[in-house]
């Protein structure tokens, strides 16, 4: 469990993460969500213990990440997929990773087969494909058998299989009670990995809560009504049951407020009949664009705020 | 029998637990440094050139070496007279296994796994002192004898010369300070020029600046600094006396300690 708590980090004047707090929860994926700028890298990094906050506090399974007697085995992570010397080979960097712990080279052999990246480990990083150099980062993320992984954009630069492969890889780790740690820009990708989800922007924490929670907090929940004739018998009696009810077409109700089953409760009552009676699902992208649309550090309608 | 018997039944998983320790971070900077062609490079050069300078020399002097004594001091001049060579290319070696760190933001993979920090610094300095001291003085040695043979005259003999030793032990010595100055600089400055134009300005640049000011405390502060107390070590002809020269030795020493405790701090309050 990694437990941050009232996490603050100024440089400068800036502002880069405010009076943040969250529990990513053992045995459940997390995903970090937010808009470039909000501030995931950053309390990614202060939850390694690599960037000191300005103030506040984060625990790793209950105390600080730094007394670790064996860190490699508490967390492993990939902060930056390209933060490896360019002139090493994979294996020699594996090796020495797992050297700092006395982990043996069978170890390293394990990683570069899961990651798939036996073939290539006697190559320099520096001739690697991003593809191959994310793998890298989750292979040393891996090597201690972590008890918990925190991986910082871990699908940025791999294909379709290879996204597969980071989806099911966490998916398979929490399942056997890792805490996992993923951020994303990836709305789509997070709402297929992530059991829970915390939502940044602009450095301040915009939700939290399960990826279904997060999905009706940004929408209330709706239902589309279509009717086969005028439907203001119904929209009143909706309005009197305490729903709202708004028309953007002819004979189509979207009402919020009450579900599709009182809906259908009250067209029965009123005798109208129904064409359609649609409760509407939002994406997490959706969700997300909804949470977000304030906290953006810079849009394309060229204002930057 | 019994209760060794029930420990290896369930010890070993305990004892082979991975665990943070400094022997294995001594073996991981070592992997670390001989993973990069630079290293290889550089240690290569600081071992042969020297070798190499010290035959061209002693052939270019063979006549003008009447007399044993002439010929022993020859060979000594022979290794002493370009040590600025080796020494240029360690506190570049120095430098580039601190700079290597921060290439790309290698340290954030490494701080990762040792969130303590300061003992990747001096799992580094072991590792630079010794690959340093160990090819400075077989290059010295070697030098020596490759020298002492082409100027014949017996002067082979003068590897047990107390003189001859001393300047040996003194040269591997003081390159493996400077070779730890220029790793500490480097991981402070974390730019492979910038680390080597303030190595060499701390040795060289410095002292001089402060010689200049004519005030006799200032003069022998200055006189304390790596640079002058180097050629003390490196020099046959440096002040005698057991006292100066272990007093050399203990202001490399300090100097050396100071720089890496500047390191240390700096490393491990800075975010990566």
């Amino acid at each position: 469990m990694i437990e941050v708590e009232r996490l603050t980090k100024t440089y400068g004047d800036t502002l880069a993460v405010d009076d943040l707090s969250f529990v990513v929860r053992t045995g459940r994926v997390t995903g970090l969500l937010g808009p470039n700028g909000a501030g995931k890298s950053t309390t990614m990094r202060m939850i390694l213990g690599l960037h000191r906050p300005t103030s506040g506090t984060v625990r790793i399974d209950g105390k600080p990440f730094i007394d670790d007697p064996a860190p490699l085995t508490a967390v492993g992570a990939m902060l930056d997929a390209h933060a490896v010397h360019p002139g090493r080979t994979a294996r020699t960097h594996l090796r020495s990773v797992a050297l700092t712990h006395r982990l043996p080279a069978a170890r390293v052999d394990e990683v570069l087969e899961t990651t798939g990246l036996a073939a290539v480990a006697g190559r320099r990083i520096g001739t690697y494909s991003l593809g191959m150099g994310q793998r890298l980062g989750i292979a040393a993320a891996l090597l201690g058998r972590p008890r918990t992984l925190v991986l910082d954009e871990p699908v940025n630069g791999l294909d379709p299989d290879g996204v597969h492969w980071v989806r099911e890889l966490v998916r398979g780790l929490a399942v056997q009670g890792t805490t996992v740690l993923v951020s994303s820009h990836l709305m789509s990708e997070m709402s297929m990995t992530a059991d829970d989800v915390v939502v940044l922007g602009r450095g301040r924490l915009v939700a939290s809560g399960t990826v279904e929670e997060i999905v009706a907090a940004a929408t209330g929940g709706s239902v589309r009504v279509r009717t086969t004739e005028a439907a203001d018998a119904l929209a009143a009696e909706v309005r009197a049951s305490g729903g709202a009810v708004a028309s953007t077409e002819e004979r189509v109700l979207t009402v919020t407020g009450l579900s599709s089953d009182e809906v259908g409760a009250l067209a029965m009552r009123t005798g109208t009949t129904l064409a359609e009676l649609v409760p509407q699902h939002v994406s997490l992208e959706d969700a997300f664009f909804e949470l977000t649309k304030d906290a953006v550090e810079f849009s394309t309608d060229g204002a930057s705020r | 029998m019994t209760a060794p018997a029930a420990r290896a039944a369930t010890a070993p998983v305990s004892d082979r637990a991975p665990r943070l320790a400094f022997g294995g971070l001594v073996a991981s900077e070592s992997l670390k440094a001989r993973g990069l062609r630079s290293t290889w490079w550089l240690l290569s050069l600081a071992l042969l050139v020297p070798i190499v300078v010290a035959l061209v020399t002693a052939l270019t002097r063979r006549d003008g070496a009447a007399g044993a004594d002439a010929a022993l001091a020859e060979a000594v001049g022979a290794v002493t007279d370009t040590n600025y060579l080796p020494l240029l290319l360690v506190v570049v070696l120095g430098t580039l296994v601190g700079t290597a760190e921060y290439e790309r933001g290698a340290v954030l993979a490494t701080f990762a796994v040792v969130p303590r920090r300061v003992p990747v610094v001096l799992a580094k300095v072991v590792v630079v002192a010794v690959a340093v001291a160990v090819v400075s003085l077989v290059s010295a040695v070697v030098s020596f004898l490759v020298a002492a043979t082409v100027l014949g005259q017996g002067a082979v003999g003068g590897i047990t010369d107390p003189v001859v030793l001393r300047v040996v032990a003194g040269t591997a010595f003081y390159q493996a300070a400077v070779a730890v100055i220029a790793l500490a600089l480097g991981l402070v400055i974390r730019s492979s020029a910038g680390g080597i134009a303030s190595t060499l300005g701390f040795l060289y640049v410095v002292p001089a600046l402060l010689q200049a000011i004519p005030v006799d405390a200032v003069d022998r502060f200055a006189r304390t600094l790596p640079g002058p107390e180097g050629t003390v070590l490196e020099l046959p002809d440096g002040p005698a006396g057991g006292a100066t020269l272990a007093w050399s030795v203990l202001a490399v020493l300090v100097w050396t300690a100071v720089v890496v405790a500047v390191a240390c701090a700096v490393v491990r309050r800075r975010d990566v």
